[in-house]
């Protein structure tokens, strides 16, 4: 597949771009907003837990348009993106949940607890990571598909009711963030959002979603050179 | 304030690492893509020759075959 030269200098501005916000994104964390008084220097964490949150939800949204999409028109580029999505976004839900449970370790004093959102994003993550197994078991590939499309439709309501559960759930000690809330009783760890903490909060969500966006560039255009090589191969063997 | 420095380290340190191992296995597959199509590149110049020479037989037996008729 031959791209366009206008495409790839956008890639290529797109890719600079995303290293630029993330060296800012980094002073902004360490050197802009200093450390929060009730949690200290762990609070810092934080940025990059909610950053990679976002990121993997603009994955995921992204894999649902995805799967509607192929079945909607059975076009095979619908597909190579709900897959290059997921496989992103899986990394950037996995990096929320590990530093959320390090964040955790020093404020609720646990590494993780089968709190409501906990437990959600665990089966989140659990769908997502098996969406790549599942698809991986299909040997033909319009049945894998079809298949791959509706399970992403599917899965995205584990993405639904991870946001939703803090919001309808009293039992949660998760800390909300921006939102409406049931209850703030029994939540542990929030903190006062000043306006340091705000605006570099609000620049880490920013970088992280552009950040998801230029991976999943990336990724779509190797998927597209692996199946080009792979009808290259096709072809010399049939030559032979 | 509490001392949670060794917390901050560790989540960086992860979230660096896993964020690390992504962009590290986009690049690692790109060069054996390359790879890959530098080998291809060679195969098929070196299957050019052959290939036209087994087609030019061919189509020798195909225009003998015509006059038989």
């Amino acid at each position: 597949m031959q791209y366009s030269e206008s495409r790839t200098r956008n890639l290529r501005w797109l890719t600079y771009a995303s290293i630029g916000l993330f060296v800012i994104s980094f002073w902004m964390i360490f050197f802009y907003v200093g450390p929060e008084q009730t949690q200290g220097e762990v609070q810092r964490v934080f940025y990059t837990h909610l950053g990679a949150f976002f990121g993997s939800f603009v994955l995921f949204v992204t894999a649902l348009i995805a799967g509607i999409q192929y079945l909607r028109t059975r076009h095979e580029k619908w597909d190579d993106l709900g897959l290059s999505a997921i496989e992103i976004g899986l990394v950037f839900s996995l990096i929320n949940i590990v530093t959320g449970a390090i964040w955790a370790r020093p404020i609720w004093n646990t590494w993780w607890t089968w709190d409501p959102r906990l437990t959600t994003v665990a089966i989140m993550w659990l769908s997502y990571a098996a969406y790549l197994m599942l698809r991986a078991g299909i040997e033909d590939p319009n049945r894998r598909r079809r298949f791959a499309a509706v399970y992403s439709i599917l899965a995205f309501s584990s993405v639904f009711l991870t946001i939703v559960i803090i919001r309808v759930r009293p039992d949660t000690i998760h800390p909300v963030v921006a939102g409406p809330t049931s209850t703030s009783e029994g939540i542990e760890g929030e903190f006062a959002m000043s306006d340091r903490i705000t605006t570099t909060l609000l620049f880490t969500i920013f970088t992280y979603v552009v950040i998801s966006i230029t991976l999943l560039w990336h990724r779509i255009r190797l998927e597209n050179r692996g199946k080009l090589i792979q009808s290259r191969k096709m072809k010399l063997l049939l030559n032979a | 304030m509490p001392d949670t420095l060794d917390y901050m380290i560790l989540g960086y340190i992860v979230a660096f690492t896993l964020m690390g191992l992504l962009i590290g296995s986009i690049v690692w597959r790109y060069r054996a893509f390359a790879k890959t199509e530098a080998l291809l590149d060679q195969l098929e110049a070196s299957e050019q020759p052959s290939v036209a020479s087994t087609a030019s037989p061919a189509s020798t037996t195909a225009t003998n075959a015509v006059p038989s008729r």
